[in-house]
């Protein structure tokens, strides 16, 4: 029997080979397995199998065109420029759409399902061969072979209709609900509540899936679709429950949220309840939850990432936000976009000239708190604050304003100074522990920057980060020295009590030998104090009470400084004051002579204030003032008109200093500039106000028992040089001795010169220059054309 | 304005709150010729800047820390000679 | 400054002027003189114009823990020792400042100004007449000699 005979039987048994297949009834099973026997006798399995194969393919063909016609999108619309409510009547025709496709397309492919049983039992006992799986293969390969370009619009929005139905009840839609209250249209689908179509959308979903996991296209079709708007879900929801909210611990409730809504939601879709057939998707979907839990971390990361400047600078109420991010981070490989981000944060917000120094130093501090937190062994505080040391280190007033947090009444810092007395040798302790622990020596973190980073800096505290702005604790202590200094004579204060105590504080921190000079300082002031009284109430003393007779008679009070110990001290020409104020200096100079035996005393006559009464027509003006100051003032009640030029050869003032003192008179409208250079006395002038911006130095009130101590700039000026000044001064002296080393010993490699040059830093105040400080201070020398540098050494210009 | 009628004002000065520093009388010289340290600051044996470390000048003028030169004249070769001058040294009184 | 003692803050102080302000034809080792602020080597040149002119000589201080109150020991070392009626072939140096008549207001600078003004004073280069007996006899340091003094005048 040739093939051709058998073609009948053949036609019976598989139907769907002949050409009109709808007139043949599937044969029964008994005349089945007679044809079967035929089939497998005569050797035509894989001919059958082909045969039938080769007409399913092409019946397939024909109807995936159709399939996909369901896919085109309805309108030209683009879905991203929909609004809300728009969109979601879009995704809810999409879902339509899409489960019919999938119900034709599960239909389609059911039809084959006798067809393929009988098939499958030609081949009897192999296992190996599931025709089946080969089908659902098939059309799973028929369907990618014509897909088209936009395909996934639609299954979007069919998962995304399912799934606002879904999370209508999640975190967030209890939120809208209550905002929303009496809206007439459900959260979920939209429609209006009497119409609600959840429970039709919830059951045709769960239908639709399940005929995807019947077919198996599940996974390859939507599979995509779905993780994806499970991380827009998730990164929405972890968007809407950080924002701007740093105060409360989130990432526990967005475990939870991703542990049972999200868990249920993949539930619903992987394992529809009447699903027998695909139980493995169990562990699926364990790993999946797995993924999810680190989709959820990276988002959270990546979403306080980009908060962390607003987390430092409300630290630290930000607390709980610091904390969660600490537990995420280490979930997370973030730490370098960390850095990035939070330096750029901190660039374009923080570190330029809008910014008062006192706030960076503030943002600073917070942000040494939240990194050490984050990130305890300290590689990234390193590398994300060492830009922000870098740009304090450009600012002049970065020292003064240290120092000024440091020991200010009640700021923590003043605390944390406190706490951590025991660090001062923490260098020592650094060195013992290598020697003696180390068995417990840790290798540095692999992100740790090899060439920035020191243990010592990554461990250290707040106020040694501080400190560390300059690298050296010398330069803190002498910029302390100079505040210390201007405070004390500027403020004449009654109670240094504050002033010892935060002293103690600072020895604890620096040591005693680097404050020394700190101690005699406070020492001078508080034994003043006492040889005042003593000048006064002596009956022996020229100042005591019985000599004080003349009615021009005023007190004078004077701090009596150890030169040595204190900063030098600015502006160092002699002020000649009027005479009467000379007389008095004088007299106190006597008593203090014959008090102290073989000392006396140096006025200096620059320093210091007085107060005055300016006696009026009408009126007594009281003003505290410095000396020059008063001066200026004491010479026009002589004569009314002065030029500047006579004034300063009065007085021994530069002309420049002169004419800014005389600004604060002219403010209080007293003087007046008649032509250039010529001041007169008015009596009855206006104060303006409108110079300056510190309303209450001009106001009428507080003319009475003004303090002004320096120029009438914004800032006080003060009686020391800063140690800024004191540095540049310092350079100078070091370029003495440059000098006198190169000119013995003709050059000098830049080492050798500094090693030369450490032994001198010792000497004075104790300030180090560092090689790189060095070698640009000898550049600048070299580009003055003073020196020479050839052949890596230094040399003098002849 | 200048016809005005002359301003009258009165400066009363009510306290003068001044600065100054101390300093040894009786001699030019700024350092010890012994320690060569400055007089205002004590000798290289003493602590504190004050009181405790005075001074001491001969009659030959020279002034020294007194702890610097009763060192000095403790030692064998001193001689009760002044450092400087090596002249007879007496200690002066002021 | 801390942990100095009193006789080695003066040196530092020294040194600093030494090096900052420097006599003419004197040269301080600086980097070894920090090293150890007992030993000092100063690099002498001889004077323009006197029979030393040209010469390089090392003069070796070392100061003990009383000084300025003790004299430092000072010899000639190195391979050039000037020929000079008070200097010794050993490098001993006859010179009363540095024993007898040291003062504490004296200085590393004035006794090296010392000892170049004895050079050049000098008006025939030529060892001490004891030379030979006194560089086989004597202690190795200096300040162990009982010096007669030369004559000045030599």
């Amino acid at each position: 029997m040739d093939k051709k005979s058998y073609w009948n039987d053949i036609i019976i048994a598989f139907p769907i080979l002949s050409k009109d297949e709808q007139h043949f009834e599937q044969c029964d099973d008994e005349q089945f397995v007679v044809i079967k026997n035929i089939i497998v006798e005569n050797k035509l399995i894989s001919f059958v199998h082909g045969m039938v194969m080769n007409k399913i393919k092409q019946d397939l063909m024909a109807k995936v065109n159709e399939f996909w016609l369901y896919f085109m999108p309805n309108n030209v619309v683009e879905l991203s420029g929909l609004k809300t409510q728009e969109q979601i009547f879009e995704d809810y025709i999409g879902f339509e759409k899409f489960k019919t496709a999938i119900d034709e397309l599960f239909n389609l492919a059911q039809s084959y399902v006798d067809t393929i049983n009988r098939l499958q039992m030609l081949f009897e006992n192999n296992n190996r061969i599931n025709l089946l799986k080969n089908l659902n293969a098939q059309i799973c390969a028929l369907l990618h072979s014509q897909l088209p370009s936009d395909y996934n619009s639609i299954i979007y929005q069919f998962y995304r209709a399912a799934l606002k139905v879904f999370s209508k009840d999640d975190i967030v839609g209890d939120k809208k609900n209550t905002s929303k209250e009496g809206a007439s249209c459900c959260n979920g689908c939209n429609f209006e509540i009497v119409d609600c179509k959840c429970d039709y959308i919830l059951e045709s979903f769960h239908l639709t899936n399940w005929q995807l996991i019947t077919i198996g296209i599940l996974e390859p079709l939507a599979g995509d679709v779905i993780i994806d708007l499970i991380h827009q879900k998730i990164e929405t929801e972890v968007l809407e429950i950080t924002k701007e909210n740093f105060g409360e611990h989130q990432v526990s409730t967005l475990e939870k949220w991703i542990d049972t809504n999200v868990y249920d939601w993949m539930k619903y879709i992987y394992k529809p309840k009447c699903s027998t057939t695909l139980n493995l998707e169990d562990t699926n979907i364990e790993v999946f939850m797995k993924k999810l839990k680190h989709l959820l971390y990276e988002s959270y990361t990546r979403t306080r990432i980009d908060q962390l400047f607003n987390i430092i600078i409300e630290y630290p109420d930000s607390e709980p936000a610091v904390i969660d991010l600490s537990f995420t981070l280490h979930k997370t490989n973030l730490k370098s976009e960390l850095c990035k981000k939070l330096q750029n944060a901190l660039h374009s917000r923080l570190l330029h000239p809008a910014v008062n120094t006192i706030d960076i130093i503030t943002a600073y501090t917070a942000a040494i708190k939240v990194l050490r937190k984050i990130d305890p062994c300290g590689a990234l505080l390193q590398e994300v604050t060492q830009p922000i040391r870098a740009y304090l280190r450009s600012r002049k007033d970065t020292v003064r304003c240290v120092m000024t947090t440091l020991t200010e009444e009640g700021h923590y810092l003043t605390d944390e100074l406190v706490r951590n007395e025991n660090v001062l040798d923490e260098d020592d302790i650094y060195e013992e522990e290598n020697m003696t622990d180390w068995t417990k020596w840790m290798p540095d973190p692999v992100d740790a920057n090899p060439s920035k980073s020191s243990k010592r800096f990554r461990n250290s505290d707040t106020v040694s980060m501080l400190v560390d702005i300059y690298g050296t604790r010398e330069l803190f202590v002498n910029e302390y020295r100079a505040l210390l200094a201007d405070r004390l004579l500027t403020q004449f204060m009654d109670n240094i009590g504050d002033e010892i105590r935060y002293l103690e504080l600072l020895k604890l921190r620096f040591g005693d030998s680097l404050l020394h000079s700190c101690s005699v300082m406070l020492k001078d002031v508080y034994d003043s104090k006492r040889i005042n009284h003593h000048l006064y109430s002596d009956p022996t003393s020229n100042l005591s009470s019985n000599n004080l007779n003349n009615e021009l008679e005023f007190p004078v009070r004077a701090i009596i400084v150890s030169n040595q110990f204190w900063p030098n001290f600015k502006d160092n020409f002699n002020v000649e004051l009027p005479p009467v104020i000379q007389k008095h200096l004088d007299n106190y100079t006597k008593a203090f002579e014959s008090f102290k035996g073989n000392r006396t005393l140096n006025w200096k006559p620059n320093l210091g204030i007085i107060n005055i009464d300016l006696q009026l027509r009408d009126k007594i003006l009281n003003f505290t003032v410095s000396p020059i100051h008063a001066t200026i003032i004491w010479h026009f009640q002589e004569q009314e008109e002065w030029t500047i030029n006579d004034l300063s050869i009065k007085m021994c003032v530069p002309a420049t200093t002169l004419r800014r003192r005389i600004g604060f008179w002219q403010n209080q409208g007293l003087l007046r500039e008649k032509s250039f250079d010529k001041f007169i006395f008015v009596e009855d002038g206006i104060p303006t106000t409108s110079l300056s911006g510190k309303g209450n130095r001009n106001s009428v009130v507080s003319r009475n028992s003004e303090f002004v101590y320096g120029d009438d700039d914004d800032e006080m000026e003060s009686a020391v040089a800063s140690a800024q000044d004191q540095r540049e001064e310092e350079l100078q002296v070091f370029w003495s001795y440059i000098v006198g080393m190169l000119t013995n010993l003709d050059s000098l490699p830049l080492d050798r010169i500094h090693q030369m040059l450490k032994m001198f830093a010792t000497q004075g105040t104790g300030v180090d220059c560092s090689l790189t400080q060095l070698r640009l201070f000898l550049d600048e020398k070299v580009k003055q054309h003073l020196l020479i540098f050839t052949g890596g050494r230094y040399k003098l210009a002849k | 304005m200048s016809d005005q009628p002359e301003s009258f004002m009165r400066i009363v000065i009510k306290e003068f709150l001044g600065v100054g520093n101390w300093r040894w009388s009786f001699t030019n010289d700024r350092i010890c010729g012994i320690c060569r340290v400055q007089f205002e600051i004590c000798c290289p044996n003493c602590d504190n800047p004050e009181a405790q470390c005075p001074i001491a000048w001969g009659r030959c003028s020279h002034a020294f820390h007194l702890h610097c030169v009763l060192k000095w004249l403790d030692t064998e070769h001193a001689n009760n000679k002044c450092p400087i001058c090596r002249q007879n040294w007496e200690l002066r009184v002021y | 400054m801390a942990g100095k003692t009193p006789s080695e803050k003066r040196l530092h102080k020294e040194l600093i002027s030494l090096v900052k302000e420097p006599p003419p034809g004197m040269i301080v080792d600086a980097d070894q003189a920090e090293q150890n602020l007992n030993t000092w080597t100063i690099n002498m040149q001889g004077a323009e114009g006197t029979l030393y002119d040209g010469e390089l000589f090392q003069l070796q201080f070392k100061f003990g823990s009383s000084y300025p109150f003790e004299s430092p020991e000072v010899t000639f070392v190195g391979q050039n020792i000037p020929v000079h009626p008070h200097v010794y072939s050993n490098g001993h140096i006859c010179l009363s400042i540095l024993t007898d008549d040291w003062s504490p207001a004296l200085s590393v600078q004035s006794v090296c100004l010392s000892i170049i003004s004895m050079l050049s004073s000098c008006k025939e280069k030529k060892r001490p007449p004891d030379n030979s007996f006194y560089v086989k006899t004597c202690n190795k340091n200096p300040k162990k000699t009982k010096w007669w003094y030369h004559d000045d005048k030599v």
